[in-house]
């Protein structure tokens, strides 16, 4: 390089490190809440009314009516597993709010539980338990290292039939079962950690939905989860992609669980696979930029929280898992350096982030 | 995707009255559980007609018509805010 176009390199740096950035962020920030609420406006006007017409009987949902005000287990449970079931109960109802209890409590008391395994089971050992809702049924395999029967009881705290759709967490039946069983995975490591030991199950299904729940909240993603509401959750995540965004992610979310316990997919497979996870990424460093950057404006949002959803957020993605000599990973190297452009380099520049 | 769920009104003539619910939510200021539902009518100037109620989980769910400023103030800042934060 030229001595002239080294001088002319170095003093277009020093015009760039002499730049405000703050008082930039600070101009723009009205343009932004301005752009933002003109967004909000263009939605449909509404006009509430809290008088509602006469009538002789209301019927609600199946979700939102309480068939039974207690806890009932079926007698002919053993003993061994109504400590469990117990001891679920009591944790679940000291965490949750008793809107999130109706399908447990409508569900509990036809439960049925056996601990002999199907058949179809027997060859698959990373199978420990399952849920079935049309029979209302949890079969689990004795198993020496944890006990599936919470992950399980999460299945049916969360689970309704209604016009022949099986609405399960965040499933609606064979669709969004990735995001289902990787919460549901979360929740038993979150609230029985101690009674399962965490295992492996659904590792990268759990990273994506806790990535899902920094920015949706976890009282919220909790209750949209045991309401079995799946639409709720494509509703509030709509804020940041269109509906059709979210629809292929959670589809790409099944496909990793589809294939991932299979160790011996053809190579066009791996290809697919190794595409889902590219999606998925792309998906949810697209939601959380958008969601940074409203936090980012919200002067109510403290410093430490910024820091801390970021680093959460990269911390979650940056997962890798080897399946038969094959690395699969959510955020390669280049991947997180481009995001830590985007946030620091764009139009978030704020005195939150330095 | 199953998306609609109804509320429905046996009105005093046996007929019956479908409303779609749009939210429920429960309010971490006054521990009501709310519902937001419509029968999907617009009016000429393009408003939709909504209702809002508190229901009250138990046996038998029950409606209750809100007349308290406070629950309104509740439900006016779901609108608004379109968020869990009421």
């Amino acid at each position: 390089m030229f001595e002239s176009e080294n001088n002319e390199v170095n003093n277009a740096i020093t015009i760039l490190q002499n730049i405000d950035l703050d008082t930039i962020a600070s101009i723009f920030r009205f343009a932004v809440i301005y752009y933002a609420s003109r967004k909000v406006t263009q939605g449909v006007a509404l006009q509430i009314e809290y008088h509602f017409p006469k009538c002789k009987k209301i019927k609600m949902p199946p979700e939102l009516v309480l068939e039974s005000g207690d806890f009932q287990v079926d007698d002919k449970i053993k003993e061994e597993d109504k400590a469990h079931i117990l001891n679920f109960i009591n944790t679940v109802c000291s965490n949750f709010s008793d809107d999130c209890l109706i399908l447990l409590c409508n569900n509990l008391k036809s439960l049925k539980l056996k601990d002999t395994y199907h058949q179809k089971h027997i060859f698959n050992p990373e199978v420990t338990g399952t849920y079935n809702l049309k029979k209302n049924a949890i079969i689990i395999r004795d198993c020496s290292l944890y006990n599936p029967i919470y992950h399980e009881l999460f299945h049916l705290s969360s689970s309704i039939i209604q016009d022949k759709t099986t609405f399960s967490g965040f499933s609606q039946d064979a669709f969004g079962k990735g995001l289902n069983e990787g919460y549901t995975q979360l929740l038993t490591e979150r609230y029985f950690a101690k009674e399962s030991v965490i295992d492996s199950s659904y590792p990268i299904q759990k990273r994506i939905v806790q990535v899902l729940e920094i920015i949706v909240g976890k009282d919220e993603m909790e209750q949209l989860y045991m309401q079995a509401n799946l639409k709720g959750l494509v509703d509030f995540l709509s804020k940041y992609a269109t509906e059709k965004e979210i629809l292929s992610f959670i589809s790409n979310v099944d496909f990793t669980m589809q294939y991932l316990p299979n160790h011996k997919f053809l190579l066009f497979k791996k290809y697919l696979l190794r595409k889902a996870f590219s999606s998925i990424s792309e998906f949810l460093i697209k939601i959380f930029i958008k969601y940074f950057a409203s936090l980012a404006i919200d002067s109510n949002v403290a410093e430490e929280e910024l820091h801390y959803k970021f680093m959460l957020f990269l911390s979650l993605l940056s997962i890798s898992v080897n399946i038969s000599g094959e690395e699969y990973v959510l955020l390669n190297e280049d991947t997180y350096y481009n995001i830590l452009h985007s946030i620091l380099d764009n139009n978030f520049k704020t005195n939150k982030i330095k | 995707m199953e998306d609609k769920k109804y509320i429905e009104f046996v009105l005093e003539d046996g007929s019956i009255k479908k409303y779609e619910i749009l939210f429920t939510f429960k309010s971490k200021k006054t521990h009501k559980h709310y519902v937001i539902f419509t029968d999907g009518q617009m009016t000429n100037k393009g408003v939709l007609n909504v209702m809002a109620a508190i229901y009250k989980i138990g046996n038998d769910s029950v409606l209750e018509e809100i007349t308290d400023e406070l629950d309104k103030e509740v439900i006016n800042n779901f609108l608004e805010e379109g968020c869990f934060n009421v």
